[in-house]
This record gives structure tokens, sequence and C-alpha cells, in this order.
């Protein structure tokens, strides 16, 4: 009979260890995989960055001469600098705000670098390949013009306490991530509207945990 | 006499075979509480299948305001318990026809409050569009 039991606990656990699937999930949901930069820290930025965004009144409108009927902001959204000690694609950031901001209806948006670079190949490609219909090449020379300019850092401090008698044996990894985003008119260079996020983590490990 | 026995020693490998059959299949753990709103509408709707957790927690002095043309919402979570308490939250919005506006802040926030803590959370909606919303707040229901 103990044989038996012994066997089947074995069984069990060996069951257990056996369990492997690949499964969709929400990429909604939150993600505490590891300590490091991740989905829902990305989105958490993102979002307070848009409801800022989206609820600043000086960034309603910004009026001139050349501009028509359409007073909505033009916004260039520019780099945020990854000064974390992770490899992080910021991009991924300003892709989420640039994304949400479009589709809000409340602000126009430039190209991006990327942008600017692919219209680039089709206006060459267009104008020199001999290959577009002449009634047919567009006319270039009318990109709109940026009203602001868009950038930020991407800022971590990072600690660590090794296990001793005095934290009861117990490791604690903390991350604090702050993300800071601004504004500013091009014309007077005026910083028009900032926001920080903040994002702290942290990880506490028992005696015998990895 | 004989025929209980041989009972009884299958009942380990008949606990053993469950074992192996729910072996890979995680349970639930726990349904979302819904606070409904609508820029209209007085009064919030209240729907509460998790019990553990409207016990536990309070959504409570909802407030709501449009300006500068944006729909804004702010609610103030409070943990009733003496100790701290770990859940998540997330918010869908709803243009006038009842249309999700599916972009914005669609993600699910972690959150822990202490003992008796309380948060106070302001949203903006994602568009000028936004007329309502959906609050659900649940257990930590994590990708690990």
């Amino acid at each position: 009979m103990k044989n038996l039991t012994l066997s089947l606990s074995l069984l069990s656990l060996t069951a257990l260890g056996a369990c492997s699937s690949i499964n969709y999930d929400d990429p909604n949901k939150v993600e505490t995989v590891n300590l490091q930069f991740g989905s829902t820290d990305l989105q958490s930025m993102a979002d307070k960055m848009v409801q800022s965004l989206l609820s600043s009144p000086g960034l309603q409108y910004i009026d001139h001469s050349g501009k028509g009927e359409d007073k909505r902001v033009v916004l260039y959204t520019g780099n945020v600098n990854n000064r974390t000690g992770e490899h992080i694609d910021t991009s991924s950031i300003t892709d989420t705000i640039r994304t949400s901001l479009l589709k809000s209806g409340r602000f126009r948006i430039a190209a991006s670098n990327q942008g600017q670079d692919e219209l680039g190949s089709q206006v060459r490609f267009q104008m020199e390949s001999g290959r577009v219909d002449p009634n047919l090449i567009r006319q270039f020379g009318k990109q709109i013009g940026a009203d602001a300019v868009m950038y930020g850092n991407l800022r971590s401090i990072e600690k660590e306490r090794q296990r001793s008698l005095e934290s009861g044996g117990k490791k604690t990894e903390d991350v604090y991530y702050k993300f800071t985003l601004e504004v500013v008119n091009i014309e007077t260079s005026e910083v028009i509207w900032m926001e920080e996020k903040e994002i702290r983590k942290s990880k506490k490990t028992g005696l015998f945990g990895g | 006499m004989n025929h209980k026995l041989l009972s009884l020693s299958r009942a380990p490998l008949f606990a053993a075979g469950l074992a192996l059959l729910t072996a890979c299949v995680s349970e639930p753990r726990g349904s979302y509480n819904t606070v409904r709103g609508s820029e209209t509408s007085g009064e919030s709707t209240r729907f509460s299948p998790n019990r553990e957790l409207e016990n536990s927690l309070e959504t409570r002095n909802i407030v709501k305001v449009r300006k500068d043309g944006m729909l804004i919402i702010q609610f103030e979570l409070v943990n009733k318990l003496d100790r701290a308490l770990s859940f998540q939250w997330g918010i869908e919005w709803y243009d006038r026809a009842g249309l999700v506006l599916d972009y914005g802040p669609g993600h699910y926030s972690p959150e822990r409050l202490s003992a008796r803590q309380s948060k106070t959370i302001k949203i903006v909606a994602p568009s000028p569009e936004a007329e309502s919303w959906k609050l659900q707040v649940g257990s930590r229901d994590e990708v690990r």
C-alpha cells in the first residue's frame, strides 16, 4: 500500500510537471512575468499621457495665419530617449500615443521619421523612375507643417537588497520608472504641455526562491 | 468484505486519475464586478457577482463631468479590510449608439491598497464621442 501511494504521488507530480500549453490570451491583461519593463507598463504610460494630452486646455488648438478652418494642433512625435539600463523600444510607447491621439480626432499628426523616409522614396519613384503616368504624378511640397513637437525621456532606478538575517532571508528587488513627456511650440520653443508617469514594481523572494 | 477492501484500495487510483485529468486545467479565479454609467443617466448600475470582492472593496463617489469637450469620470476605490488588498480594474467607453470605443485605456490596471486605504482615480474618455462607460473591478488575474 505504501508503495502504491508513493507511486501515485510521483505520477501526479510528473503529470503536473509535464503540463505545458500555448494559449492566446487577452493583451490587456496585467503582466508580471518579471520585473523588467512590460506590456502593462507600456499601456499605463501611454494611457496617462493620452489622457493628459486630450484634457489639456493648452492643446485645444494652435492658430496661425497659414491655417485654414481646422485649428487643431498638428503634432510631430519625436524620440523618447531610453535612459534605463534595459533595452526598451520606446517607439512602441509613442506609437500607442500617436494611435490614440489620431483616433480621438482631437489632434492632427504629422508623419514620423519612418513616414518621411517612405514618402521620400515614393516621391523619388514618382519623379525619377519614368514608370508613373505623368498625369497621375502627385504634386509635392504640400506637407503640413507641425505646430508642436513631442519628445521625452524614460528613466529608471533599480535597487536590490540581498538575503540577510535582518531581512529574514528574503531578497528584495525594486524598479522605479519615470516617463516624462513634453510638447514644445515650434515657433516659440515654449513648453506648452508636460506630464510624468511613475511606476514602481518590486519583487520579494523567499529563502528558497529563485 | 473483500469487495469493500477492493473499492477502498481503488480510491487513491481514482484520485490520481482525477489529478491527471485536472492537472492542465486552470480554475476560474473569480468574476468581475461591474459599474455602468452614462453622461445622461443620474444613477450608475451595479452588478456584483463577486461577493468576496464586493465585501472587500467599495467603489464610491463617482463623478462625471464634460470638460473642454471630453467626458471625464472620477471614482474612489476603498479597501474595507484591515489588511492589504490586491485587485485590478479596467474601463470601456461607448458612444451614443452604444458602440464600444475600442481604443484608449482598455487594459487592466493592477492596484494594491493598504488596509482601509482609498484611492481616487480620474480617467479621461478616449474621444469626444464617449457618452457612457463600464468599469470592471476583479481579482488579480495576471500573465505570470
